[in-house]
């Protein structure tokens, strides 16, 4: 039979019971607001019990079997599916966001308004070519105008660091992280190797994992002896058991050959291109090629050459109010004995030709020449040999810098007209504005330094030309409405301002998207977290009901040990006496 | 279904930003009366925004091209009306010349008023505006016409500028709907005999007052006609001008409505409806209330109130 003193140890089990549910009860209250904690229940089960032999079995009182964490596993991958998918969406949804702050169209100070005001400057110039003050108000506009292209392709840089920079912290995030979900590995598999399950670890471990995956996606598995396996960008190993591999984030600048203008990460040495997370999300808003910063970057250089192209083709072959005494091309060539169209100009001369006019003081022609120009072959120093060959005191140099200076003779002038090889332009000759795409575009020095070299006119097939002629300021205005004015990369035609509303059109497509996107994955990611809560969270609630059921079984253990102690008693008292 | 303390707080808060951000955006509406609070709110309508912009520049600057023309024009005509009415006096003086009653010394007065009639013609053709000499074709720097003077200081002859880069040249302007207009009245076309003219004024002047100075009534009597032709030339020219004019009015009339019409469109584009903004607005207010006096209601109750 069994004795009554084990009477006495399953009522002392009973209360241990009791007070260690009442213990995690309290814990669950004391961490109903840590993040990523999860709720844990004690489980108890009967004790193996007394063998009665053909009477059956007596029972002996309560066991704490384990202390579980209610932890849906299920939940935990959907969870950090959706949250690494939001968090590349995010962060696209931001750089797009940024870029449209930056272009800030449509509105009436930005790039769009500039251009129109730049053509309108041409108009006033087509009505009052004469006059000097419209003169220096188109200068100002070409000013405005390159300096919108300037604060655009700033920002665009800007956004480049800045997103470098988030991808460096975030590579040190993702590497503490590591560690620590390696160092979690080790402490988890030391604290469970003699059985039971280490919970407020495993709550650790989870959370940096969801942090991890918000940060780079990637998956986990858990291996035996509980420690789990990350592995990211498909199949690279982040942490494997206690071991941690270093993520390392690389810039390359533009003339990289392998990864141009770009940011890239290395994982034990091979590229990493993550699937999801925060990092995908700035790896792709930095380096992809169409769309976010270098897309919208590139697009914005193909309108500022376009229109350095355009206009200085027209300005190159006209004339202002006076001829030139003295011209300097702004883009120098590799070398001056290298043919012109691989000289690594901004523009490439094609086969054709163009005049050159000489003055003297009262502005009769002196002397011309048209100077033939095979692109293949001729070089600045022919080119220079030639415009020299012109006469009537004409000179021109090749300097040290690589660029061609031309002189008119004491006391007169020169000018160039009727380009048809695009050399001048190409050159930098007697253009309107300088440079070749949104970061070098400038008024050309020659307009810099004079407005009376505004080409408002035209010279005549002799070099005859007059002041108040205004058929080139309104060849420079119809720019505005000309169909071919720019050239796509895919091959396509269109104006200026329809190209600015597409990309305006395109950026606002892509953002509205974007915002789609996240809104889209918010709301997913929104019902798992809130799932997550109601399966694993804790509901003050239902702990304050288990305080007192366990309240209750405390008090009724403890009355049975009375008991218990009354019977003992009894036993003494009676058979003592 | 397990509802936590976290999932109550969470789905609170995220309701609350939500009915928070939707007062925002109609607040932003009404106090800035702008439908977009960025392009990508409604992408294809900004794409949209920016050409009208662009061509409402373009409108607004062909017609600010339009009257600077209509003014130019205007002053030529003017200088052109003081002009046939001179020539109108030349043509009276030479009719004068040819009758038999004039004595020599008359015609001498008559050649003498006929000089002081050339003198104002040419002040005439050199006539200024702000944007240079009137008559100057596209040389409007440098006066157009310039006199030879004979020793006792009259005029004997009359030089112009050269034709192509001078007096015959067009100024043209652009005017909305990219209609092209030439601005100018080159002299060539009032004074010389440049085809489609026929008469040289100058030198017909010139010729009728030595004439008339040397009693040679026969070649004034010829000379008559060429006067008329020359009435008819400034006549065809000031018809010219004058229908220009019109039709530069006609263009800037139908402009205007083509500026409402554009103007109308940006702000269907980009202005809110104040009265819809405002009473969606008051909408948002009423939800974003009871969403908070929803909140206190539910984060007040607790089991442990009713413990004990």
């Amino acid at each position: 039979m069994i004795s009554i003193l084990s009477s006495l140890t399953m009522a002392r089990r009973a209360l241990q019971a009791q007070q260690a549910a009442i213990q995690t009860t309290g814990h669950n209250i004391a961490n109903a607001n840590t993040p990523g904690y999860t709720r844990q229940r004690v489980d108890f089960s009967p004790s193996f019990p007394f063998s009665l032999g053909s009477a059956g079995s007596l029972g002996t009182g309560v066991d704490v079997k384990v202390v579980t964490r209610l932890r849906d596993l299920m939940l935990d991958s959907q969870f950090r599916d959706a949250h690494q998918a939001l968090g590349q969406q995010e962060v696209e949804e931001a750089t797009l966001a940024q870029i449209q702050r930056l272009v800030n169209e449509p509105s009436a100070n930005g790039l769009g308004s500039a251009m129109s005001a730049l053509f309108a400057s041409f108009q006033d110039l087509a009505n009052s070519p004469t006059d000097l003050s419209v003169r220096t108000v188109v200068r100002a506009k070409a000013q405005a105008l390159a300096d919108q292209f300037h604060r655009l392709d700033d920002g665009f840089e800007r956004l480049k660091v800045d997103l470098n920079n988030e991808i460096l912290v975030d590579v040190k995030q993702v590497n503490g992280l590591a560690q620590q979900i390696a160092g979690l590995n080790r402490q988890i598999a030391m604290a469970e190797g003699g059985g039971g399950t280490a919970n407020d670890l495993r709550d650790q471990r989870d959370q940096a994992l969801d942090e991890i995956s918000k940060l780079v996606g990637g998956s986990v598995i858990e291996e035996t002896g509980g420690q789990v396996r990350v592995t990211v960008g498909g199949g690279l190993t982040l942490v494997d058991g206690q071991t941690s591999v270093p993520l390392v984030a690389e810039l390359f600048n533009a003339s990289d050959p392998t990864y141009p203008d770009s940011a890239r990460l290395f994982l034990g040495g091979n590229l990493l291109m993550p699937g999801g997370g925060r990092m995908a999300g700035l790896l792709k808003s930095r380096n992809s090629a169409s769309g976010f910063v270098k897309g919208f970057q590139s697009q914005l250089d193909v309108m500022a050459k376009n229109l350095v192209l355009d206009i200085n083709r027209l300005h190159a072959s006209g004339i202002g109010l006076q001829g030139l005494t003295t011209l300097a091309s702004e883009n120098a060539v590799t070398g001056p004995a290298v043919a012109l169209n691989a000289a690594g100009l901004p523009f490439t001369p094609v086969d054709g030709s163009f005049k050159v006019f000489v003055y003297d003081p009262s502005g009769a022609v002196t002397a011309s020449g048209t100077i033939l120009v095979s692109a293949g072959t001729t070089t600045l120093t022919d080119l220079a040999a030639a415009i020299g060959g012109v006469g009537g005191g004409l000179t021109a140099t090749v300097g040290a810098d690589n660029k061609l200076t031309i002189t008119a003779p004491a006391g007169g002038t020169f000018t160039l007209a009727a380009d048809t090889s695009d050399t001048l332009v190409a050159l930098g000759l007697h253009g309107f504005f300088g440079g070749s795409d949104a970061r070098t575009i400038a008024v050309s020095n020659s307009v810099q330094a004079d407005v009376r070299t505004i080409a408002a006119a035209t010279p005549n097939s002799t070099g005859a030309f007059s002041p108040g002629d205004n058929s080139n300021a309104l060849a420079l205005a119809g720019l505005q409405n000309d169909s071919t004015a720019i050239t796509l990369p895919s091959g396509g035609i269109t104006t200026f301002g329809a190209y600015l509303s597409g990309l305006v059109s395109d950026l606002a497509e892509q953002e509205a998207g974007a915002k789609r996107s996240v809104s889209l994955h918010t709301t997913m990611a929104d019902f798992l977290t809130t799932r997550r809560d109601q399966s694993s969270g804790v509901s003050l609630d239902e702990e304050m009901t288990d305080l007192i059921r366990f309240q209750k079984a405390y008090e009724a253990a403890a009355h049975f040990t009375n008991v218990v102690n009354d019977l003992l008693g009894t036993l003494m008292n009676k058979l003592g006496s | 279904m397990r509802i936590t303390s976290n999932a109550i707080f969470h789905q609170l808060t995220a309701d609350i930003n939500r009915a928070a951000n939707r007062v925002f955006e109609r607040q932003r509406q009404v106090a800035s009366s702008q439908r977009m609070a960025t392009a990508s709110d409604d992408p294809i309508g900004a794409g949209l925004a920016v050409s009208l912009r662009e061509s409402l520049a373009q409108l607004l600057q062909a017609q600010r091209n339009g009257d600077q023309v209509e003014a130019r024009l205007q002053a030529s005509q003017g200088v052109l009306t003081d002009f046939l009415s001179v020539l109108g006096d030349v043509k009276d003086l030479a009719s004068r010349g040819v009758g038999g009653d004039m004595s020599s010394s008359d015609r001498q007065d008559l050649a003498t008023q006929v000089n002081q009639k050339l003198e104002q013609l040419l002040t005439d053709a050199n006539a200024r505006s702000i944007d240079g000499y009137l008559f100057g074709g596209t040389q409007t720097t440098v006066a157009p016409f310039t006199a030879v003077r004979g020793v006792n200081g009259e005029i004997t002859a009359v030089t112009a500028n050269p034709l192509g880069t001078g007096i015959a040249g067009q100024v043209n302007a652009e005017l909305p709907g990219g209609l092209r207009v030439v601005a100018n009245v080159p002299g060539s076309t009032v004074f010389t005999s440049t085809p489609p003219q026929t008469v040289d004024i100058f030198p017909l002047l010139i010729t009728v007052r030595d004439q008339l100075r040397a009693g040679n009534v026969a070649g004034v009597e010829l000379n008559l006609t060429n006067l008329d032709t020359a009435v008819d030339q400034v006549r065809v020219v000031m018809a010219d001008v004058g229908s220009r004019i019109g039709r530069i009015r006609d263009i800037q009339q139908r402009s205007q409505s083509d500026l409402l019409t554009l103007k109308g469109r940006l702000s269907m584009i980009e202005d809110a409806d104040i009265a819809e903004a405002s009473i969606e607005f008051q909408q948002a207010q009423i939800v974003y209330q009871a969403a908070l006096s929803a909140a206190s209601k539910v984060m007040q109750i607790n089991i442990v109130d009713f413990l004990r």
